[in-house]
């Protein structure tokens, strides 16, 4: 693994694509992946395989739905756009997750003025 | 995302053909091939953009795998591999599965009659009125003059219980008898009950045609009541169900008697190993019973009903049964836990010899056998 770059935290990457889709509208995986890599400008490490586990939990969930369509290269793929509980979902992590890393900002700010 | 919303997911995973994970398949394709594209367009030759890109992927097999166990129920399908194993291991040692299979259906017929037993003697309530205050009385002094078994009693001790008794709402008396009964030119025999007059009142049990007994009308008169109450199940089959029965004549161990009437459906008596087809009144007992006639030996057994108790009063059934299980009584916890215990041990022997055999058998055999 490259220096300075960071595995992806489990259970941020539902987060992203959830992101991802909520602000960009309908996308094939491939498209996810690219638009987290290029967001991450490579300091996330990310086996793009495992966006597709991602979109498979999320679908199963009720997240997302996923419908066939044309890419932009004419290619038939999958296209995947959030659903109404996956903006719930979103909404409801997107919160979760600015508590938790407020209150590490904290924790670290703490240590470095002792 | 409810929990049982990805399970029913799954579940339809399980059933469902394999269509979407061929999609799946051609989708990450696709990927691949775009992200090797990617690399091309950035200068890299084929072969080191397609193994780039599959670098960029990530694990493929892990990748599947994770993905089948998210979309179907790993622990089903591995439930259904080991049934098959298992199904095999079986037909590849016949002697085995045979020994197996017969000693858990001894194990379960065991059980089952156990069960059946206990239910009928113990569990189920007598078709009586309040069953649960029916006691049986006997004597604990020394059996003088006893000739039928330590609980019986005669009829002048019965009459004595009857008239001091006074815990008890009605004292009544019994005795079983096998006679014999001629209707027509035919002989045959059948299970009595001799019984004193109050009995059916005693027990709440009315008639379905004619009349039942009554202290009143059937228990006056030494050797003077030849009347018979046909039993319910008795008068279905043997008379079938013949509505002009009152009134007819039959012949009871040779002795001529009225048939006065047929019992409530579904009294057959309180004693469940013996059903009484007829009853008699028990002061035609000499007449039945011409070799140890009279009613003063201790043949007879006495119930009670027991009104204003002031006793424990234990039922009937409990002391019939416990009668009958050489002296132990069937309620009995320990008795219980004991005949549980070498029940399921057995039972559980009997599953461990082909478990035993099966896990005996070498990994490498294993896999040549799949």
């Amino acid at each position: 693994m490259a220096k300075g770059k960071t595995e992806v935290l489990q259970g941020t990457l539902d987060l992203m694509i959830l992101k991802t889709l909520h602000a960009l509208g309908p996308m094939h995986g491939y498209g996810i992946a690219r638009r987290i890599e290029q967001l991450s400008q490579e300091v996330l490490v990310l086996n793009e395989g495992t966006v597709y586990t991602s979109l498979v939990r999320l679908q199963q969930q009720g997240s997302i739905a996923s419908g066939w369509g044309v890419s932009e290269n004419n290619r038939k793929a999958r296209f995947y756009s959030i659903t109404k509980r996956g903006l719930k979902q979103l909404d409801r992590e997107t919160e979760n997750w600015e508590r938790i890393s407020g209150v590490i900002g904290r924790v670290l700010r703490l240590e470095s003025e002792e | 995302m409810s929990r049982l919303q990805i399970f029913v997911e799954k579940l339809k995973g399980l059933f469902t053909s394999r269509k979407p994970d061929r999609e799946f398949d051609e989708e990450i394709e696709a990927h691949l091939k775009l992200l090797s594209e990617r690399y091309i367009r950035q200068g890299m030759s084929p072969a080191d953009a397609a193994s780039a890109a599959r670098r960029q992927f990530g694990n493929l097999a892990l990748f599947e795998e994770n993905r089948r166990e998210m979309r179907s129920l790993p622990s089903i399908e591995s439930l259904w591999r080991s049934v098959r194993y298992g199904a095999r291991q079986l037909r590849l040692n016949p002697g085995f599965t045979a020994v197996a299979v017969l000693s858990l259906a001894l194990g379960i017929g065991a059980n089952t009659a156990v069960f059946t037993l206990l239910d009928q003697l113990v569990l189920r309530m007598l078709p009586v009125k309040e069953p649960q205050r029916l006691v049986m009385i006997w004597p604990t002094e020394p059996h003088l003059g006893n000739n039928e078994g330590d609980r019986s009693s005669s009829y002048p001790m019965y009459q004595d219980f009857q008239r001091k008794a006074e815990a008890f709402a009605f004292v009544f008396c019994r005795y079983d008898r096998p006679l014999a009964i001629t209707i027509g030119n035919n002989t045959e025999p059948v299970n009595s009950e001799l019984v004193s007059g109050n009995y059916f009142q005693a027990l709440g049990v009315g008639a379905t045609l004619g009349r039942v007994f009554s202290p009143e009308t059937d228990d006056r008169v030494y050797k003077g009541h030849p009347v018979v109450v046909l039993s319910y199940p008795y008068w279905r089959d043997r008379f079938a169900g013949d509505r002009n029965i009152v009134g007819k004549k039959i012949l009871v161990n040779s002795y001529p008697m009225d048939v006065v009437g047929v019992a409530a459906p579904g009294f057959t008596g309180v004693d469940p190993s013996s059903s009484p087809h007829i009853w008699i009144p028990i002061q035609m007992k000499p007449l039945m019973t011409p070799n140890v006639d009279g009613l003063g030996n201790r043949r007879l057994q006495m119930d009670s009903d027991v009104r204003t108790s002031a006793s424990p009063a234990r039922t009937y059934m409990s002391r019939y049964v416990s009668a009958q299980l050489f002296d132990v009584t069937p309620t009995d916890l320990w008795t219980c836990l004991v005949a549980i215990a070498v029940l399921t041990l057995v039972a559980a022997t009997a599953g461990l010899i082909p478990a035993r055999r099966a896990s005996a058998i070498d990994p490498i055999q294993a896999l040549r056998y799949e």
